[in-house]
């Protein structure tokens, strides 16, 4: 599937606001199910510098320096990109059992290994939490194969957590989502990241979007219109496969991917600091258009 | 008196017992009475800069610089210095690797938890540098094993980590011991100094025209920051907090107040997290976009952050393999014996040996001295460990090596030995990337020395320096040919950057011209407080009354707003008590703080005759007179003396000292302003609430030195509208409003010119001056008078009208000199 994506974001200040830095992370991967054909980032006022680097995680990471007093900013990424199908659905009963990933991991020193050593423990925004652990235990009873652990608190998260727009805005403490039962994307992902790392299974945040007009005849998904979150679990041999817990699915097809790290804080995509006082107003509106239907 | 040395064995013995150095210690030394050594530990010791500097009044001295030198010889230099110049090259490829390829880990050399468990791995900064080094520069621990063999324990890398001790000690032998000195040939330090001078100066690009080298340091004033100030000094670099950087065009930038100036390289001291505020700690109060400018090549950061690593101990167990892995070569210089708590046979010999070990938390970064902690307290410690034992790791601490210490009593016996302590050094290199040659590591022939009578509370490792109080040695490498560059000289040779006027930061100017406002603010308050000691002492109720007038201007100029009419003589006690109270924020100590503060942070404009007023001037906060008995006035009139005569020597000093003009004139801004400010509100609190009587009018004569000038010209009558002639018009009298606003104006017309083809000229500085000085011109002081001498409200409004144009003139300045922006500097994340 090919698609049109652009994903805008704008801040108003009440006051006059100049030497804005910001990180973005905007730019889609290439990945083997997923091609950027076009991509383009413009922000306006015009910026004093936008110099690009590719972050510890493949990402591409964009430093963009505003100078002048503004009032407004706003930066748009747009991309045409192509996706295909992952089938990983067919692939889960083949994951590895838990006890082989641990002895992998414990053994193995492969790039690949050491990726996912990486995501193994707490991160700045993902403490391993007694209650987390909780949640995910009696799943372990059932489950020893990893990938369909993962499949277990993802359906486990969606039945039992409610999608709440108004609860976070965006992210909120694994804690109170516990506590709570609540949140949105991003603190759903963060959460099964939490409960799976704390049972030795390495998990990582993806950051991404939606396609925002469901195909005919199926219902439009979750968080379709503003960024996207989910999490990636790891299996010695098939290697990351991705869970949507906010829609109980796997990504595929309809999920675009724009970069992945330990937690959100690796990948925001954008954030930043600047000199000035008052207060901001924040719009952020993304599109995820199939192209054949723009037509 | 005399002096040993505990030798490792017998062959060591020997060698120290043939080295002529030794022989000539050993003999200088007996010759030497108990109070000649006592003597000279003195003025070695008050050749340290900070001495007497304290920051609280429990805090000092921080640091005592040991008569006895710690010598090292030839052999040992040199088994020393080829052991460090690989330890530094092997622990710069291993930051390359774990910042990126990663082959340690991928060949299972390191285990990966113990880079990713670790705090100090910041994953920001992997592949940061490119082919530049990761480590141009390195402080290493050492102290001797068991085997007497010399071993690294510890790393530095955030700097400068005692090198400005090093050189301060040695320039304070050099003027302290002589015939010591001279009888001993050792190596120079100069030439170390001068390499790290270029390094800074050349940068990434080897041209240093125009561009600026800094020291990175915190807004704390410790010990930490003198060493910066003196290192800035003797480097000729800037000391710049991150406040003064701004990131443009690719590069940092130094905000000074002629404009930007490019930065070019910075010895960091800011600890490696917080140095950019928006790719790390965003509450950080470094630069954003330091990193940016690091990776795009135009900063040379003496260290990058991400370099803390080392520092965490976390490589120490994997030395050995690395070296082989990546050097191919074994390695020279013994590392200590360290263990990682995530190996099982590791874990296990550390629990067998707990008393032998330190261990550290990854994690968190805490450390803990296993030998000094009880049974229950060792036993939760490794319930804790095992909770996730990869984060731990246990360092041995070593046996070290005792040096004699010089600390006998006066009435020790002649012949009494030294006493003995343990010691550790830390030693500085220098790692360059030649074009030519390759790799190049540079040893300092010398260290700090640190000793202690607790070997192992010394092993503590301490990246944010020496905030403990320590005992320290000058380390002397003995050399047959010993260079005859002496520091001194080198010291006048050094290719100067020079520090232009352009080039004072704009945070600087602000200390400085708040520092003359306080002096002066300070001055006026103890000026008047002795007039109205005075006042308070005579019999006549009615001057008592007149007394009460200057307490009350004194209560009312640190800004108490309280505009109340004059307090009543009964009250005098209690406004009196209020002045002197430590704890009063508006009182005379306050004040005192406030200057203090303001000279402390740019300490490193001072000249040192200027440091050492300012310390005493410190030392009269300490001793201030305690208000809980009854005060004495003469010791309050004893302590209000010593204090103008301290402040009024500053202000001596300065304009003889300070030849940086710009520098030099925003103090002069302040305290003229302050000046013409206060003398305006003294004149108020003295003319417009009642008649003054002729005490009153005398003291304010006498406490504005115009007593004699006013008598020689108007003989022995007291005539209000001739005072204020004289202290308010009159511009040829020193103290005068008058004085004041003329100077005000003559140093606004030299204010830098902010950037081409903004505002207008004159600036709004020097309309504002002008336009004070036009007020005072057309002022017939009898006009202000009624034909009883009675002040009208005429000068009440004027007086009132100054005052505010006077505020105006420090916003404005503030405005545009120290704000750089017409925006407020406030960072905000978002």
């Amino acid at each position: 599937m090919k698609y049109q994506l652009s994903h805008c974001t704008e801040y108003r200040y009440t006051h006059m606001v100049a030497n804005s830095y910001n990180l973005a992370w905007l730019t889609p991967r290439n990945l083997p199910y997923q091609q950027v054909e076009q991509f383009d980032l413009s922000v306006s006022p015009a910026p004093s510098e936008l110099q690009q680097h590719i972050d510890s995680f493949g990402n591409i990471q964009h430093f963009i320096h505003l100078q002048p007093p503004h009032q407004q900013l706003s930066v748009t990424a747009r991309s045409v990109v192509q996706v295909q199908a992952r089938h990983n659905v067919l692939k889960i009963r083949d994951g590895a059992d838990i006890s082989e990933l641990t002895h992998y991991l414990a053994t193995d020193s492969s790039s690949a290994a050491l990726a996912a050593r990486l995501c193994l423990n707490a991160s700045r925004m993902i403490p391993l939490q007694p209650e987390a652990k909780a949640l995910i235990l009696p799943l372990l009873q059932a489950e020893k194969n990893v990938l369909q652990l993962a499949q277990a608190l993802n359906q486990l998260i969606f039945k039992e957590f409610q999608y709440d727009p108004e609860f976070s805005t965006v992210i909120t403490p694994i804690s109170e989502v516990l506590q709570h039962k609540r949140g949105v994307c991003q603190d759903f992902a963060q959460l099964a990241i939490s409960c799976l790392r704390s049972v030795g299974v390495p998990a990582r945040y993806i950051s991404g979007y939606l396609q925002t007009r469901p195909p005919e005849g199926q219902p439009r998904l979750v968080g379709a219109d503003a960024s996207h979150a989910w999490f990636a679990v790891f299996d010695p041999s098939l290697g990351w496969i991705d869970f949507d817990p906010t829609n109980n699915v796997l990504a595929d097809e309809q999920h675009l991917t724009l970069a992945w790290g330990r937690d959100y804080a690796d990948v925001v995509p954008l954030k930043g600091v600047l000199q000035g006082s008052g207060e901001h107003q924040l719009r952020v509106a993304v599109d995820v258009i199939p192209c054949n239907r723009t037509k | 008196m005399s002096v040993s040395v505990t030798p490792h064995n017998l062959a060591e013995q020997q060698h120290w017992q043939q080295l002529k150095p030794w022989q000539h210690l050993q003999h200088w030394w007996q010759q030497q009475s108990p109070a000649r050594l006592q003597q000279l530990q003195d003025e070695l010791q008050h050749q340290l800069r900070e001495n007497g500097t304290a920051f609280s009044p429990g805090q000092q001295p921080q640091r005592q610089l040991d008569l006895m030198p710690w010598l090292i010889s030839e052999p040992q230099w040199l088994q020393l210095e080829s052991g460090l110049s690989q330890r530094h090259q092997l622990l710069n490829a291993i930051l390359h690797d774990l910042y990126g390829p990663q082959q340690l880990l991928q060949h299972a050399i390191i285990p990966p938890e113990v880079i990713f468990l670790n705090k100090d791995y910041l994953l920001p900064c992997v592949n940061l540098t490119g082919k530049q080094p990761w480590l141009p520069m390195l402080a290493t621990d050492i102290g001797r094993n068991s085997a007497g063999n010399f071993c690294a324990w510890g790393d530095n890398s955030r700097l400068p980590a005692g090198l400005g001790y090093v050189l301060e000690h040695r320039l304070a032998f050099n003027n302290t011991t002589g015939e010591l000195n001279a009888g001993i040939k050792k190596s120079q330090l100069a030439g170390f100094f001068r390499r790290l001078q270029q390094l800074l100066q050349q940068g990434y690009h080897g041209d240093n025209r125009q561009k600026t080298a800094g020291i990175l340091t915190h807004h704390k004033r410790d010990a930490a920051y003198f060493e910066h100030a003196f290192l800035a000094n003797y480097l000729d670099i800037a000391l710049v907090h991150g406040a003064d950087l701004m990131f443009k065009d690719g590069q940092l930038w130094l905000k000074t107040l002629s404009g930007l100036q490019p930065l070019q390289s910075l010895l960091r001291y800011l600890p490696d997290s917080s140095c950019d505020s928006l790719e790390l700690d965003a509450a950080g109060s470094g630069s954003a976009g330091l990193l940016q400018s690091i990776r795009q090549q135009q900063l040379l950061c003496v260290n990058p952050p991400g370099t803390a690593l080392l520092d965490s101990g976390a490589l120490l167990p994997f030395l050995a393999p690395c070296c082989e892995f990546l050097l191919q070569q074994p390695l020279l210089l013994p590392t200590v014996a360290a263990l990682w708590c995530g190996d099982k046979q590791d874990l296990a010999q550390l629990q067998a040996n707990q008393q032998q070990y330190c261990l550290q938390h990854l994690l968190s970064g805490k450390q803990w001295l296993l030998p000094q902690l009880n049974v229950a307290e060792r036993a939760a410690l490794w319930q804790q460990l095992l909770l996730q034992p990869a984060a731990y790791i246990a360092r041995q601490l070593l046996p070290l090596s005792t040096l004699p210490v010089n600390s006998l009593a006066d009435s020790s016996p002649a012949d009494a030995q030294l006493p003995q302590q343990t010691g550790v050094l830390r030693l500085f290199s220098l790692l360059e990337n030649q074009a030519e040659t390759g790799i190049e590591v540079h040893v300092m022939p010398g260290a700090l020395g640190r000793v202690s009578a607790n070997g192992n509370a010394l092993q503590l490792t301490d990246s944010a320096g020496f905030n403990q109080a320590f005992k320290a040695k000058d380390v002397w490498v003995l050399a047959d040919k010993a260079h005859a560059v002496s520091l001194l000289q080198s010291a006048k040779q050094q290719v100067t950057l020079s520090r232009h006027s352009g080039l004072l930061p704009s945070r600087v100017a602000d200390h400085l011209f708040w520092l003359g406002r306080y002096n002066e603010r300070l001055n006026l308050i103890c000026r008047a407080l002795r007039a109205a000691l005075t006042l308070l002492s005579s019999s006549e109720p009615a001057t008592q009354q007149d007394a009460a007038c200057l307490l009350h201007f004194c209560l009312q100029a640190n800004g108490s707003g309280d505009s109340a009419a004059p307090a009543k003589i009964t009250a005098a006690q209690v406004t009196l008590e209020s002045l002197f109270n430590t704890a009063n924020p508006h009182g005379v100590a306050a004040v005192l703080q406030n200057l203090l503060f303001n000279a402390q942070s740019v300490r490193e404009y001072f000249s040192e005759d200027t440091w050492y007023v300012l310390d005493k001037l410190q030392t009269a906060v300490y001793q201030w007179p305690a208000l809980s008995a009854q005060p004495q006035m003469a010791t309050l009139q004893r302590t209000l003396d010593e204090v103008v005569l301290l402040q009024t020597a500053i202000y001596g000093l300065n304009n003889e000292t300070m030849s940086r003009t710009q520098t030099l004139r925003f103090m002069d801004l302040g305290q003229h302003l302050e000046r013409a400010l206060q003398t305006c509100s003294l004149l108020q609190a003295v003319f417009t609430h009642r008649p003054p009587g002729d005490a009153l009018l005398e003291a304010l004569l006498r406490l504005a030195d115009t007593l004699l000038t006013y008598r020689r010209r108007y003989q022995a009558e007291l005539y209000a509208p001739a005072i204020i002639d004289l202290l308010l018009l009159d511009d040829s009298t020193p103290r005068s409003v008058g004085y004041q606003c003329a100077s005000l104006l003559r140093q606004t017309e030299k204010l830098p010119a902010l950037q081409a083809g903004v505002g207008l000229k004159p600036g709004r500085e020097q309309r504002l001056a002008m336009e004070l000085v036009a007020l005072l011109h057309q002022l017939d002081p009898q006009q202000l008078f009624d034909s009883q001498q009675h002040a009208k409200p005429d000068l009440s409004l004027l007086l009132h009208q100054l005052q505010q144009l006077l505020r105006q003139l420090s916003d404005s300045i503030t405005q545009s000199y120290f704000n750089h922006a017409d925006l407020s500097s406030q960072w905000q994340s978002f």
